[in-house]
C-alpha cells in the first residue's frame, strides 16, 4: 500500500499502518515467572490464572443478565459498559473517581465504574441505571427526580439517581436532609441542581418534608 | 400591515407601564402583565426528564456508531515552546492505529499548555492511549508569563511578538462621564480597594467533542456537544469544504456548556472530521477532563483597583478605577466593575487586557458580570459602611431600577435582614454574616427564527426547530407555549429539536434562547389554533371567529363543543402544518433584567472554613414560562456562584505554565454537601419585548452570588474580603492570624 | 493505562507476596493505584488481584485477645459501619465515614488507605517534573503553585502531604501493623511503617519487596482513655483534609497520664506530634494544656510561603481534638 494521506487538511502522511503486533508481543515476553508462580501458588485450586495483557473472554452479570465480552484487563468497567455493551447511562465525565457521573451498583452498593476494572467485576452483580427503571416503568427515585426537576443538562443524573436510590433504600423514611447530603456527596452536578435532588430524595423516601422548604415563589 | 396594540407591561401589582407597539400582522397579540394563563407560569416537569433519569437519553459522548474509531490529541505540556521534532513512527506501527496527523510540525510555536500537537485515530481506547504515549515530541521550551501580574510586568515575554501583552483596549475598554476627580474631591465619604478574581473553568460534565460520520453520498452526520447546532454546522462544513446543507448536526441532549461550547468548531473537531472524511469511518473525539480544563475555555481573572465616593445623603457621586485581566493567549475582555446597576453620575473606568501563555478564555455564563458585580458590590458595601448607612438602605438610595426596588425589599424580608444585621456576627469561633448584591443582564433575544408545528388527526402535536436544549429546559418551554395556545397539556406536545434538518434556531448564549425562540412557538401555536377554528367552523357551519378556546375545549355557537381529540379528527391525512416566526422586539418595560440575592454565611474564624447557610434569590426574567425549570436555573446559578466565590481556582505553575489541579478533587466545585437552603423568588412580569413577554434567566441568576457571599463574609468577620475564592487561607490572612 | 497482566490467586497473602516479590503490583480497591496507572505514573506489567482474594483473615473485623483486628481488605464503608469498630473507637469510624465519598468507601480498603500516595498535582500529572518521580527538584519548592496538598513539615526536597484519613487515628490508637513477610506474619509499630520521601521513590510505606500489609491490630485502650479525630475540609464533604489530628488522652486523677497525638495531611507521612504529647502529659486536661500542646505540635514546622495558614490549622485541629477527647469516651 502506498503511503496514503489520512487525517490532515493536506500533506500529512500515514505510514505503515496496521503493521506488527508490538505491544502484545513485548508484554508476553515478560510473562514467564509470574505466570509459573501464579500456577504454583494455586495449590491445584481452580481459581488462579493469569489474564492478558491482550483481550480476555469474560462474562459479566449486568442487570441480571449474563453478558459475554472480550476486553483486555486494563479496560475499565465503565468503558466496557459504554462501549462494549452500549449501556451509556453511566457517563464518563472525569474518569478519575471524582465526579460520580459513572456511578453503578456493584453487589447493590454504589461505586464508580471508572475506577473498577471490568475483569474485577466478574462474579459480581452489576446494576446500571438501565437496570433500575425504564421511561415506561420508572423507579420511584427516577419519578421523583422528574417531578422535582432534580436535573438540568442531565449528564450527572443517572449517577445521582443510582446513589440516591441506594440511599433511599438504605435509610427509608429516616432519610433526612443531612443524610441525603452526606450519602450523595460523591456526585457532582455542574448545573447546580442539588436543592432539587434533596427534595426528590426526601419525596421518594416518603420522608417528612423539610420544615423550611427551599423555594417559595414570590409572586 | 403591522397593527398597533396598546397594552400593559411590567409586573402585575406594579411597577407597570403602558406601551403601544407595532405587532406583525401574522403575530399574535402580546399577553401583557394582566394575562391569566392556564399552563404558562406553572410548574411543568421537563419533557425529557424520564429519558435523562433512566439513562436512555443519548448525549454526544454516548453515540456509538458501527465501526466507530476514536480520536484524541497529544497536547503540549509547555506553555511557550517551539516544537523541535515530532516522531510518530512508533505510534504508527501499533496495531489498531488508523491515522496520525501532525498538527504542529517541527518549528511550530506553542503559546499555551494543552495545545494539540499530534492527532491520533485508533480502533479503541487502549490503542489510542498507547499510541499517544508512543509519540515523541521534543520542544525548545522558552517559558513565558501565565498570570496577569507576570504578563504585564516590564520585559515580559510577548505572546504576540508584534504586540505588547498589555492592551488598553481603546474606546471600548474605557467609560467616562462627568468629572470624577472633582466629585471625589468633594465627596463626604470615599473608599478605595483592589479586588481580585480568579480564573474559573466551565467544567461542564460532558466534555467538548463530537462524532463525525462520512456517508457514501458525500454528506456528513455530526453529533456535537454544542450550544449552537447551526453555528457548528457552518464551521464544520467550511472546514470540510462542503456546502452547509451536506452536513447535519445533531445535539439531542447536551451535557452542559455554560458558554464554552458556542461558535466555531475546535481543533479536535477538525481532527475528527478529517479522519472521518479520509477513513470513511465514524470518528469520535471527546476531550479528557484534563484537556477540558486546559484548553476548552475559562472565565478570565481580574484585578480591579477601584475608588468610589458618595455625598452626605448616601448618594453615590463617583466611581473610578482600572481593571487588568487575562483572557489567555487571545485579547478578550476581563470583566470590570459593573457600572449599570447604580446611578453613578461621575465615572472613569478603564479595562486593560493582558495576554498570557494560557488557554483562551471563552464566554462563561454572564461574561464579565460575576467578577464585575463582585467588585462593584464590594466597594458599594464598603462605602455604605464607611458612610455609616445600612448597606441595604444605601443600595435602595442609589438603585434606579423600579423592579429591583421591589426585589430588594422582598429579599430583605425573606432573609430577615434587619434582625440578622443586628444580631450577627455574634461571638465565639463561628461568626455569621448576611449581605446582598444586585443582578443585572440585558439580553432580550431576537432574530427571525421559524418554528414549525404539525398536528395530525390522531391529536399528536410536533414542534420542530434546530435549537438545542443545553439543560435549561428549552424543549419544555416550547411545549408549554404551544400547549397554552392549543388548550392541551405540555406533555401532549412532542418537541423535536437539536437537529439542523429542522429550521435554524438560535445559539444558546447570553440567556437568549428562550426569548428568541419562545415567541415563534407561541405564534405557531396561535396559527394552529386559527386553523383548528377554521376546521371546526366548517364542521359547525359557523364563522371561524365564532370558535373559541374555552380552557381545554373548543366551543362554538349553540353550545357546540369539541375536545382536542374531536377537533383533530377533522384534520385530513396529510396533517396540519403551520409555522411561527420570531418578530422584531417591541419597546419593552426595561432593557435591564433585574435581580438581587442575599446570602447568609457562617465563618469558622479559627479554621477559615466558610459554610453558606442560606441564599435568597429574587429574580426577574420577564414572563416565566415554566416555574419549575426556572427555579432550577436560579438554584443552579446560585450554586455555581457560591462555587466561584469559595472554591474554584485554576492553579497554574508559574514557571511551567500548565494547570496543576485539572481534576475535580483539586479543582473544587461546590458539592451537595455544601448546598445551602436557597429561597427562589421569581418576580415574573411581562417584559414587553415580544408576544410572550419573555426574557432570559440563565445568566443574571449567577451574577450577584459571589458578591453577596463575599459581602456576607465581610460582615461576619469585620474585614473586607476583596479576593475570591475566599479560601480558609484568605480568611485566616484577613483575620491576621497568618502573616 | 499501560497494558498489564492480571493475576488471580486462590491462595492467601503469602501467595500474593511471592508474586509481589517477582515484581507484580498489588491491587485491592484500586482507588489510588488505578488513578496512577491511568496517568502512567504507575506502569506495572503484572497486577495481582489482591482485592479478589477471599480470605477471612484479610476481610474480617475480629475482636481478639490482642485487641481489635481489622483485615487489610476491609473497606472504609465497613469500618464506618462496624459496631465493633465503633465500640473500640468511634473516632476511627468517624475518620472512615468522612473520607472521600460513599462510592470510594465501598471500594477503598484499609490496606489501600495506608498505601495511598500523595495527591500533589505535580506528582500525579506525568508531564510535570517531580522529585519523587526522579526529577532533580520539586517544582513546588521552585516558586511553584503551592496546593492544599502541600505539607508544612519536613519540606526538605518534597513538598507533599500524606492525604489518607485513617493513619492519624490508627497512630493515636497505638495500632500495630501486621505484615506478611515471607512465611510469617509480623507485627510492627505504626511509626515503623513510614519512611521519609526519597528521590525516585513513590511509596510512603516502608515495606520490603514481597511484604504485604494484611491487617491492623488495635490494642485494648487503657481505662479513662478517650480518642478524638478532627479534620478541616474546605468543602464539608468529598474533599481532602487540609489538616487532621487524632488524639488519645488517658487521664489519671486531674492530670493527663498519657497522650498520643498524630497529624495527617501536613507532612509527607502521617506524623506523630511527640512534642505536643510531652507538653500535655502531667498537665490538667484543660484549655491551657491543650493550647500548649497545640503550640508544641507546630514547633519545627517549615511551611512554604503559600501555606503558612496550615500551621494555624494544625494548632486548631490539635486543640479541638484534645478538647473532644477530654469530653467523650473512646
Amino acid at each position: 500500500m502506498a503511503d496514503k494521506k489520512v487525517g490532515g487538511a493536506g500533506g500529512v502522511t500515514r505510514r505503515a499502518l496496521l503493521k506488527g503486533a508490538g505491544a502484545a508481543g513485548a508484554a508476553a515476553a515478560l510473562a514467564g515467572s509470574v505466570e509459573a508462580l501464579a500456577q504454583e501458588t494455586d495449590g491445584g485450586g481452580a481459581g488462579g490464572a493469569v489474564a492478558g495483557p491482550g483481550p480476555v473472554r469474560m462474562t459479566l452479570s449486568v442487570n441480571g443478565k449474563a453478558r459475554k465480552i472480550v476486553a483486555p484487563p486494563r479496560r475499565t468497567l465503565l468503558d466496557v459498559l459504554r462501549s462494549d455493551l452500549d449501556l451509556t447511562g453511566a457517563k464518563k465525565a472525569c474518569d478519575r473517581g471524582t465526579c460520580g457521573a459513572c456511578t453503578i451498583w456493584l453487589d447493590g452498593k454504589p461505586v464508580y465504574a471508572c475506577m473498577v476494572l471490568a475483569i474485577e467485576a466478574i462474579g459480581h452483580e452489576i446494576t446500571t441505571i438501565e437496570g433500575l427503571g425504564t421511561p415506561d416503568a420508572l423507579h420511584p427515585v427516577q419519578a421523583a427526580f422528574g417531578k422535582h426537576d432534580a436535573l438540568q443538562c442531565g449528564f450527572c443524573t443517572p449517577g445521582f439517581v443510582m446513589t440516591t436510590a441506594w440511599a433511599v433504600e438504605k435509610h427509608g423514611k429516616r432519610l433526612d436532609r443531612q443524610l441525603v447530603m452526606a450519602e450523595t456527596s460523591g456526585n457532582l452536578c455542574r448545573c447546580g441542581t442539588y436543592s432539587h435532588v434533596i427534595a426528590a430524595a426526601l419525596d421518594a423516601a416518603g420522608a417528612a418534608a423539610d420544615a423550611a422548604p427551599d423555594e417559595r415563589e414570590g409572586r | 400591515m403591522p397593527r398597533k396594540v396598546t397594552y400593559t407591561v411590567g409586573r402585575a401589582g406594579g411597577p407597570t407601564r403602558e406601551i403601544t407597539v407595532d405587532v406583525h400582522d401574522l403575530d399574535v397579540d402580546p399577553w401583557g402583565a394582566d394575562a391569566e394563563l392556564r399552563v404558562v407560569g406553572t410548574d411543568v416537569p421537563r419533557l425529557e426528564a424520564s429519558q435523562k433519569t433512566t439513562g436512555a437519553a443519548r448525549y454526544t459522548y454516548d453515540v456509538n456508531r458501527p465501526n466507530m474509531a476514536l480520536c484524541r490529541l497529544l497536547r503540549s505540556p509547555h506553555a511557550h515552546a517551539t516544537v523541535r521534532s515530532v516522531d510518530t513512527s512508533r505510534a504508527e506501527r501499533l496495531r489498531g492505529v488508523l491515522g496520525v496527523n501532525v498538527l504542529v510540525p517541527a518549528g511550530g510555536r506553542i503559546t499555551f499548555a494543552g495545545k494539540g500537537v499530534v492527532a491520533v485515530c485508533a480502533e479503541n481506547e487502549e490503542t489510542l492511549d498507547d499510541a499517544l504515549h508512543a509519540i515523541d515530541v521534543s520542544y525548545d521550551v522558552t517559558g513565558g508569563p501565565v498570570t496577569t501580574d507576570d504578563g504585564r510586568a516590564p520585559g515580559a515575554e510577548r505572546v504576540d511578538p508584534k504586540r505588547d501583552n498589555v492592551n488598553a483596549g481603546g474606546r471600548r475598554g474605557r467609560q467616562e462621564r462627568g468629572d470624577p476627580q472633582a466629585a471625589m474631591a468633594a465627596a463626604a465619604t470615599k473608599v478605595s480597594a483592589t479586588f481580585r478574581t480568579q480564573v474559573q473553568t466551565h467544567s461542564a460534565l460532558e466534555t467538548h467533542g463530537c462524532v463525525v460520520e462520512h456517508h457514501d453520498d458525500g454528506t456528513y452526520t455530526v453529533w456535537a456537544s454544542t450550544q449552537g447546532t447551526n453555528a457548528f454546522r457552518g464551521s464544520m462544513a467550511q472546514t470540510l469544504g462542503v456546502p452547509a446543507d451536506r452536513v447535519r448536526v445533531i445535539t439531542e441532549h447536551m451535557g452542559g456548556g455554560f458558554g464554552a461550547k458556542l461558535g466555531a468548531i475546535d481543533e479536535w473537531d477538525r481532527a475528527a472530521a478529517f479522519f472521518a472524511r479520509d477513513l470513511m469511518r465514524p470518528v469520535k473525539a471527546m476531550l479528557l477532563r484534563r484537556a477540558e480544563h486546559q484548553v476548552a475555555g475559562c472565565r478570565p481573572d481580574s484585578i480591579q483597583e477601584l475608588s468610589m465616593a458618595c455625598d452626605g445623603d448616601g448618594k453615590i457621586t463617583a466611581l473610578s478605577g482600572t481593571t487588568h485581566g487575562t483572557a489567555g493567549n487571545g485579547r478578550g475582555g476581563a470583566g470590570a466593575a459593573n457600572t449599570r446597576i447604580y446611578r453613578i453620575p461621575n465615572l472613569a473606568m478603564e479595562q486593560v487586557t493582558v495576554s498570557t501563555f494560557t488557554g483562551r478564555a471563552r464566554a462563561f455564563r454572564a461574561p464579565g458580570h460575576p467578577q464585575g458585580v463582585f467588585a462593584l458590590e464590594g466597594i458599594v458595601d464598603a462605602l455604605a459602611i464607611a458612610a455609616g448607612i445600612d448597606p441595604l438602605e444605601f443600595r435602595l438610595r442609589n438603585d434606579p431600577h423600579p423592579l429591583r426596588q421591589v426585589q430588594w425589599r422582598l429579599g430583605a424580608e425573606r432573609m430577615e435582614w434587619d434582625r440578622k444585621r443586628r444580631e450577627f456576627p455574634g461571638t465565639g469561633a463561628v461568626r455569621r454574616g448576611v449581605c446582598c448584591a444586585a443582578a443585572v443582564w440585558r439580553q432580550k433575544g431576537g432574530g427571525d427564527y421559524v418554528v414549525n408545528l404539525e398536528i395530525r388527526s390522531d391529536g399528536s402535536v410536533t414542534v420542530k426547530n434546530a435549537v438545542q436544549d443545553i439543560g435549561t429546559g428549552t424543549r419544555t418551554v416550547l411545549a408549554v407555549l404551544v400547549a397554552e395556545e392549543l388548550g392541551i397539556a405540555p406533555e401532549q406536545v412532542t418537541v423535536r429539536i437539536g437537529d439542523t434538518q429542522y429550521p435554524a434556531g438560535p445559539s444558546s448564549g447570553g440567556s437568549t434562547t428562550a426569548p428568541s425562540i419562545g415567541p415563534a412557538a407561541r405564534e405557531a401555536g396561535h396559527h394552529a389554533r386559527l386553523r383548528m377554528a377554521e376546521l371546526l367552523a366548517e364542521d359547525w357551519s359557523c364563522k371561524p371567529g365564532e370558535v373559541r378556546l374555552d380552557g381545554v375545549r373548543f366551543a362554538g355557537p349553540g353550545g357546540k363543543s369539541a375536545t382536542w381529540g374531536e377537533a383533530c379528527s377533522l384534520i385530513d391525512k396529510s396533517g396540519l402544518s403551520v409555522s411561527g416566526q420570531r418578530r422584531k422586539n417591541y419597546g419593552g418595560f426595561s432593557g435591564e433584567t433585574a435581580g438581587c440575592q442575599f446570602a447568609q454565611v457562617a465563618v469558622d474564624t479559627e479554621t477559615g472554613v466558610i459554610r453558606v447557610e442560606r441564599v435568597v434569590a429574587v429574580h426577574d426574567a420577564g414572563r416565566i414560562v415554566d416555574t419549575l425549570t426556572a427555579r432550577s436555573q436560579v438554584v443552579g446559578g446560585v450554586i455555581q456562584g457560591i462555587s466561584y466565590a469559595l472554591h474554584e481556582d485554576r492553579q497554574l505553575d508559574r514557571n511551567l505554565g500548565d494547570m496543576v489541579n485539572p481534576t475535580f478533587d483539586t479543582y473544587r466545585i461546590l458539592g451537595i454537601g455544601d448546598t445551602p437552603r436557597i429561597d427562589c423568588l421569581l418576580t415574573t412580569l411581562d417584559s414587553g419585548f415580544n408576544n410572550a413577554g419573555m426574557m432570559g434567566l440563565g445568566e443574571p441568576v449567577t451574577v450577584p452570588t459571589a458578591g453577596a457571599v463575599a459581602n456576607a463574609v465581610s460582615h461576619a468577620i469585620g474585614v473586607r474580603m476583596t479576593e475570591i475564592p475566599i479560601t480558609p487561607a484568605r480568611v485566616l490572612a484577613a483575620l491576621g492570624g497568618v502573616r | 493505562m499501560k497494558a498489564f497482566r492480571y493475576v488471580r490467586v486462590s491462595g492467601g497473602a503469602g501467595d500474593v507476596g511471592k508474586l509481589v516479590r517477582k515484581g507484580a503490583t498489588l491491587k485491592a480497591g484500586g482507588c489510588d493505584l488505578l488513578d496512577r496507572m491511568k496517568e502512567r505514573i504507575a506502569e506495572p506489567a503484572d497486577v495481582v488481584a489482591f482485592g479478589e482474594v477471599q480470605n477471612e483473615y484479610l476481610r474480617a473485623i475480629a475482636a481478639t485477645p490482642d485487641g481489635l483486628r481489622i483485615g487489610a481488605l476491609v473497606t472504609l464503608a465497613e469500618i464506618a459501619a462496624s459496631k465493633k469498630v465503633a465500640a473500640h473507637s468511634a473516632a476511627l469510624a468517624e475518620a472512615a465515614r468522612r473520607a472521600a465519598s460513599p462510592q470510594v468507601r465501598h471500594r477503598a480498603t484499609l490496606g489501600g488507605n495506608l498505601c495511598q500516595h500523595t495527591r500533589c498535582g505535580y506528582y500525579r500529572i506525568a508531564t510535570f517534573p517531580c522529585w519523587r518521580r526522579g526529577a532533580d527538584v520539586c517544582p513546588v519548592l521552585v516558586d511553584g503553585a503551592v496546593q492544599d496538598t502541600a505539607g508544612v513539615f519536613d519540606n526538605g526536597e518534597c513538598a507533599s502531604a500524606h492525604p489518607a484519613s485513617l493513619p492519624p487515628v490508627l497512630g493515636a490508637l497505638g495500632a500495630r501493623v501486621v505484615v506478611r513477610a515471607r512465611k510469617e506474619r509480623e507485627e510492627r509499630a505504626f511509626e515503623a511503617l513510614w519512611r521519609q520521601p526519597a528521590k525516585g521513590v513513590h511509596e510512603d510505606v516502608a515495606l520490603a519487596p514481597g511484604e504485604v500489609i494484611v491487617a491492623v491490630v488495635l490494642p485494648p485502650l487503657p481505662a479513662r482513655t478517650n480518642v478524638a479525630y478532627e479534620a478541616v475540609r474546605q468543602r464539608a464533604a468529598f474533599d481532602w483534609a487540609l489538616a487532621s489530628c487524632a488524639a488519645r488522652v488517658t487521664r489519671d486523677g486531674g492530670k493527663v497520664k498519657a497522650a498520643s497525638i498524630w497529624l495527617g495531611s501536613v507532612a509527607p507521612t502521617p506524623r506523630r506530634a511527640v512534642a505536643a504529647e510531652k507538653a500535655l502529659v502531667g498537665k490538667a486536661p484543660g484549655a491551657a494544656g491543650f493550647a500548649a500542646a497545640a503550640d508544641a505540635a507546630v514547633a519545627g514546622a517549615s511551611p512554604l510561603p503559600g501555606n503558612t495558614y496550615k500551621v494555624e490549622l494544625v494548632k486548631v485541629v490539635v486543640r479541638r481534638a484534645l478538647e473532644r477527647a477530654a469530653r467523650r469516651e473512646r
